[in-house]
């Protein structure tokens, strides 16, 4: 079904989770390369009555994987 | 002069008075030129893959479908699923590349505008990896938290499609 993933995730939570899985399917030596490009997905910030709260940052798999 | 003048229309600077103050006619953008090729763009975010290089045909994963584009195709926008683009240069060489997504642009002029998050050649993944990371996600797939199982079927249906395309 097209565009099946509209019921559970933002277009930019679809992107990301497919990306992520795509760079983890690599190869061992061409994912070393990468490493530092790629660790931040997207950063965002919610307002709340004219009040920007502290930004929230959606990180990729392999940054998780270093720490 | 008339040429010229037909660029701008004529507007009197107030009723009444005589003279004229030209202000330039508005109209529709001219269309560009069409290539005699199809030419194709693919980048990525950190990297480029093609920069207008004239291809013969471009076959996409779309959310409509698989598709094949060739020159003269008509003006399009397409979502792009996880696949394999395969396209075929003007010598015939087959070049496939896996995308996680993105979208592709067909222009009038007949440039394919394909952009994508990650793209790589099927040479530089790992079967074995794919398969370790299938066996994980499907396990994931089956859990009980709604969100995790989404997001773990996302990965399986990529995972499934890359270990297709692999063989």
């Amino acid at each position: 079904m097209a565009f099946a993933w509209k019921k559970n995730f933002s277009y930019s939570k679809y992107a990301s989770v497919c990306s992520q899985t795509v760079r983890q399917a690599l190869k061992p030596e061409i994912r070393s390369d990468l490493k530092g490009s790629n660790n931040v997905e997207f950063v965002y910030a919610k307002w709340k009555n004219g009040n920007q709260e502290p930004a929230q940052t959606y990180r990729s798999a392999d940054a998780e994987q270093q720490k | 002069m008339q040429p010229f003048m037909n660029a701008f229309r004529r507007v009197p600077f107030s009723p009444g008075i005589f003279k004229f103050a030209a202000i330039p006619r508005r109209g529709y953008a001219q269309a560009a030129q069409k290539n005699e090729k199809l030419i194709l763009s693919m980048a990525l975010p950190y990297r480029t893959v093609f920069d207008k290089v004239p291809v013969t045909q471009v076959d996409l994963p779309t959310e409509d479908g698989e598709m094949g584009v060739l020159k003269d195709h008509v003006p399009m926008v397409q979502c792009l699923r996880p696949g394999v683009i395969q396209i075929t240069d003007e010598s015939n060489a087959v070049s496939k590349y896996f995308v996680s997504g993105g979208f592709a642009v067909q222009q009038p002029s007949n440039e394919l505008s394909v952009t994508s998050p990650e793209a790589f050649k099927l040479e530089d993944f790992s079967s074995s990896v794919v398969a370790q990371l299938l066996e994980k996600y499907r396990a994931e797939a089956a859990s009980s938290d709604e969100k995790v199982a989404a997001e773990a079927s996302i990965r399986v249906g990529v995972l499934e499609t890359l270990s297709g395309a692999l063989k």
